[in-house]
């Protein structure tokens, strides 16, 4: 009995827990999607509630999230993204910008019964608005009472003694989006080497660092050597089976065509770059991480649940589990 | 249809938020003016209902960004059709308050109640009566429309979550009556707009579909105006959302092509998403017209050309056609104009092969036949596009036949005058003093065109590119200096025959006219290529010809330094240096004569300790790592920032000078005190080596590393030879590194 049980489920060690980024505008599992999260244990969402950006200077609530269905028994953490512009505008009260966010996420709370403990920051803060970041970071600390997190970029621990570290509890590293989004054959959202230039600096930050990888694709739309755009929620089947693209040298499909697909227009001639992240790249992110961390992330966040992105990894039942386990 | 748009737009950023992107379409945060990369202004001469759809690669719409008044569009055609109506019974500002303030909710229900009951109207109207046929019928119609209303809009980005739920659907009640009021009533004014109310309400209610039911029932009844075209983007809207894109698209494009108010909105919801859904649409045209509306946005949506020629074939005077030239030149004039050259020879071959021909050909031909409504605008967009293609004779032609016959504006002056100074200097491949001439007024007119309010004309481009032009033709004609001052280069005072070129150029009395403009035009003066001069020879340890050279900078030499150059501080520490009380205030040029002073001292052998050790101080502050930065600061040398050119690197981030000198101390020092000052100074500029070598000569330098220090021979000197200085304490209560160094 013993000998079956400990086949069947591994022995309880001191693993990374793992949960996922919500980031659709409307509440709503599919059955896949619920189907993942309990096949690979997962507990915990961070949902993006809403997105803070200026309208006619004033910082406003976008896009806030409405719930179709109740989170069930998923522990929410709510996740705010704010502009840069906004810590950037120079009239701007930071008191009662962060008076408001806490509003506006209690609000959300009390109409969906959703308890939290834990509040995390999205912004891409830069030299010239760290100051004023910081200080609604500190205020959000004070007036919440909660756990606060904030996003991290690579860029910010590399260079941390100058872009300056968030008074949070944990950080989130983005480990994703490190390149630029450019017609060459590189890929935007995740290149080994590029990561190699920000990981040696990770042992010497400040901050414990929980990670974020990415799950998800797109495409880069391509004409006459520039991007044009970007095709989000694209893979390579999303084009493999017409025959107005052709791939001949991957990543590129080559458009054979005038034609609208997709709901965008492409010429003959462009081409659309797939940037996708594989279940091996996944796998290489942890491999490199925990060599390059001296303390254990206590959480991996994929970015993000979407049955779009989830089919990628689904050749394992237990995939998302199984590779947070080697961290 | 509103709230929907918005947010699509809001998630675009918010999608790609987690990353790091904000350059593509909405996100894009930068922006450097739409002549950064075009000469032609597409408002010259097309109709301004089309302005939000000109090419605009970085907006989601030219010029206004976004839409945005989605609930205010219609607003002062409202209050002046009700103000006609009522006959000016109520004042335009009642009207507006009644009809467009969200706060006129309770005057309307007494208005209304008033009116229903026959009684007196409340104050401020108590003047009009409640049963004259124009006033009851504007209250009640008031009355309705503000209850459907209420559901038609959310108030947007609020910091109440509650107000963001979507409102509550029109009551079946209110939707039934106001279908009874458009039945019953026979005013064909009151008529129209109930029939607008009743599409609204429907559209707006758990009844969609009734909205088509009803269209269908009575469009053949309503006039074609903007409250009907209105309607018509409530049933497109509700085929969007059954996804039936073909019918939608083909709804949006009627729209479009009727109602010049609506332009923005239907260009924006048109969004066929495969390639069946327009084939689909093109079979629901019915009529050349409708077909021609179809095709303009599938111009606007994908492909110009195809939209022109199949626009063109069905009406050749159709106003869809002047936008989607516009679009077509602007697209094609960008991604040309972005491309860099060297040599005007290579320059006109890669234009001439990259021009999409089938864009010449096909606007060429249709300027050719003449059958446009504004052959003019065609006859312009030929002629531009065959500058790109070398066929100079043509285009001046061409741009003469619009300035004979085109709408006459300031604009389309300036828009003529400088596709003609493009022609002529395009076609021109030797500067002389003939094509000097000729290009003189025009260069003039353009390099003084001033800034105004109105960014409108798209002259930038023009004048970055014609001075790059010019610059390449003296290039060729092996006239450095004239190339230089079309076009400066980075690299031109690296080389010392041209710094004497240019100076004997600007030092010459009797310019030309030709000259002067290339002298107004160019942002480096004498002053600064003397100045640059003297602190070059001043790094090389040449300070006579460093001092000749700075009195001749007019400018340069009366710069002061922030701080004392000559300190030497445990700690570089500039701002303290800067805010230090000081005696005397050095500038470039009494800083160098103090160097020279201290250098013949040591020369003589007089007090070699202290002279030297302030020689090597002020060497140091000339330095990136020194107090005296300011000293390297010229428009020519151009390094204001923390990382230092390939170039300069062994100027400004050398300390080899400087250790020399403090060597010169230390072999000069009379006591312990003194070498270990002058030996500690040795380990700092021993830091600097190794800070260059390690972080700033690397091209993604940003900053030091948090712990940046080794064991200096220079601490190693201090802490085994001079550590019962007075001065080697002092380093280790100032200096962190060293004090970790000897482990304290």
């Amino acid at each position: 009995m013993c000998f079956i049980l400990s086949a069947c489920t591994p022995p309880e060690t001191n693993q990374t827990a793992i949960s996922f980024y919500y980031w659709r505008t409307v509440f709503k599992l599919t059955e896949n999607e619920k189907y993942v999260l309990e096949q690979n244990e997962v507990t915990k969402l961070y949902v993006r509630y809403f997105d803070v950006a200026l309208q006619h200077g004033e910082p406003v609530p976008l896009s806030a999230i409405a719930f179709d269905e109740s989170p069930g028994h998923q522990h929410i953490i709510p996740v705010v993204y704010i502009r840069n512009e906004v810590m950037l505008q120079p009239a701007l009260n930071v008191e009662e910008l962060a008076d408001k966010v806490l509003s506006y996420i209690n609000q959300i709370n009390t109409k969906h019964a959703i308890a939290c403990d834990e509040i995390q920051i999205d912004c891409d803060w830069t030299l010239s608005s760290k100051e004023t970041y910081f200080r609604f970071i500190d205020l959000l600390k004070k007036n919440s009472n909660k756990k606060l997190s904030a996003t991290i970029r690579l860029h910010q621990v590399k260079y941390f003694r100058s872009t300056g570290v968030p008074a949070v509890d944990r950080g989130v590293l983005m480990y994703y989006n490190m390149g630029r989004i450019a017609p060459d054959s590189s890929n935007s959202i995740y290149e080994r080497e590029t990561a190699q230039l920000y990981t040696g600096s990770l042992k010497s930050y400040p901050l414990p660092l929980d990670i974020a990888l990415p799950v998800f694709s797109w495409g880069i739309h391509v004409r006459n050597n520039t991007v044009i755009g970007l095709l989000n929620k694209v893979d390579e089947t999303s084009f493999k089976e017409d025959e107005h693209f052709v791939m001949k040298e991957p990543p590129y499909f080559e458009v054979h065509d005038d034609i609208i697909k997709l709901g965008y227009y492409f010429e003959k001639g462009d081409r659309i770059k797939i940037e996708s992240i594989r279940a091996d790249d996944l796998e290489e992110m942890i491999e490199d991480l925990s060599e390059a961390m001296t303390q254990q992330p206590g959480e991996l966040i994929f970015y993000d649940l979407d049955n779009f992105n989830l089919k990628h990894y689904q050749h394992e039942k237990h995939f998302f589990q199984k590779i947070s386990r080697t961290l | 249809m509103r709230n929907i748009s918005f947010k699509k737009l809001a998630v675009l950023c918010s999608l790609v938020a987690l990353g790091t992107y904000g350059i593509l379409f909405a996100c894009a945060d930068y922006f450097w003016g739409y002549d950064y990369d075009s000469n032609f202004t597409p408002e010259t001469y097309v109709d301004e209902s089309y302005s939000p759809l000109f090419f605009a690669p970085q907006d989601v719409f030219y010029s206004i960004g976004f839409e945005s008044n989605y609930t205010s569009r219609f607003n002062e055609d409202i209050v002046s059709a009700w103000s006609e109506y009522v006959k000016g019974k109520f004042t335009a500002k009642e009207l507006s308050f009644l009809l467009l303030n969200d706060s006129a909710q309770t005057t309307i229900k007494e208005l209304y109640s008033a009116v229903q009951k026959k009684q007196k109207l409340p104050v401020p109207y108590a003047r009009l009566s409640g049963t004259d046929a124009q006033i009851k019928g504007f209250v009640e119609f008031l009355y309705y429309a503000k209850d459907i209303e209420a559901s038609s809009t959310t108030p947007l980005n609020s910091w109440s979550y509650e107000e963001t739920k979507p409102a509550a659907a029109v009551n079946p009640k209110t939707l039934a009556q106001v279908e009874k009021l458009f039945n019953e009533t026979t005013d064909v004014f009151l008529k129209n707009r109930y029939w607008f109310q009743t599409m609204k309400a429907y559209f707006y209610s758990n009844n969609k579909q009734g909205a088509v039911t009803f269209f269908e029932k009575t469009k053949t009844s309503v006039p074609q105006n903007t409250l009907y075209y209105r309607g018509v983007s409530y049933i497109a809207g509700i085929y969007y959302r059954k996804k039936d894109y073909a019918t939608s698209n083909y709804l949006y494009s009627v729209v479009f092509d009727k109602c010049p108010a609506l332009r923005t909105v239907t260009a924006y919801n048109f969004h066929p998403q495969e390639q069946k859904d327009f084939q689909a649409s093109l079979a629901l045209a019915k009529t050349p017209e409708e077909k021609t509306g179809l095709w303009a946005l599938f111009g606007y949506y994908a492909d110009e050309k195809a939209a022109i020629r199949e626009i063109y074939k069905l009406n050749p005077t159709s106003e869809h056609l002047d936008y989607l030239l516009t679009r077509l030149v602007n697209k094609e004039e960008v991604r040309l104009n972005e491309m860099e050259f060297k040599s005007a020879a290579e320059y006109k071959q890669t234009m001439k092969n990259q021009l999409n021909k089938d864009a010449l050909q096909l606007v060429s031909t249709i300027a050719k036949d003449e059958k446009t409504g504004k052959p003019y605008l065609w006859n312009l967009a030929a002629g531009y596009l065959n500058i790109f293609a070398g066929n100079h004779a043509q285009a001046i032609q061409l741009i003469e036949k619009v300035e004979k016959k085109g709408a006459k504006s300031e604009l389309a002056s300036n828009q003529i005058r400088l596709l003609k100074l493009i022609n002529t200097l395009y076609a021109t491949t030797k500067l002389d003093d003939k094509s000097e001439s000729k290009l003189l007024p025009e260069l003039d007119w353009l390099y003084h065109i001033k800034d105004s309010e109105d960014e409108t004309f798209r002259h930038r481009n023009a004048l970055g590119w014609s001075k790059q032009y010019i610059a390449s033709l003296y290039a060729s004609q092996q006239n450095i200096v004239f190339a230089e001052l079309f076009n400066g280069s980075t690299t031109f005072y690296q080389t010392a025959s041209n710094a004497e070129a240019m100076k004997a150029f600007l030092h010459k009395t009797n310019k030309s006219a030709w000259e002067k403009l290339a002298e107004g035009i160019y942002s480096i003066s004498l002053s600064d290529i003397y100045e640059y001069q003297a602190v070059m020879s001043a790094y090389a340890g040449k300070l006579d010809e460093a001092i000749a050279l700075m009195e001749q900078s007019a400018e340069g030499k009366n710069v002061e330094f922030y701080g004392n150059p000559f300190n030497g501080k445990i700690k570089d520490c500039h701002d303290c240096d800067h805010a230090a009380p000081q005696k005397v205030k050095y500038t470039k040029l009494s800083f160098l004569k103090k160097m020279k002073e201290m250098q013949s001292y040591v020369d003589k052998g007089q007090d070699v300790y202290n002279n030297s050790l302030l020689l090597g101080n002020a060497y140091y502050n000339m330095t990136y790592f020194g107090n005296g930065r300011v000293f390297y600061y010229n428009d020519i040398i151009n390094q204001y920032g923390n990382y230092i050119d390939e170039y300069y690197q062994p100027y400004l981030l050398s300390c080899t000078t400087a250790n020399l000198y403090y060597e010169k101390a230390f072999n000069s020092a009379a006591n312990a005190e003194q070498k270990a000052k002058c030996a500690y100074m040795m380990a700092k500029c021993e830091r600097n080596a190794f800070y260059t070598k390690e972080y700033h000569s690397k091209n993604d330098f940003w900053d030091e590393p948090e712990v940046a220090f080794q064991a200096w021979n220079g601490f190693k000197k201090l802490k085994t030879e001079y550590s019962n200085t007075k001065y080697y304490k002092e380093v280790i209560n100032e200096c962190g590194y060293f004090s970790r160094y000897v482990g304290k």
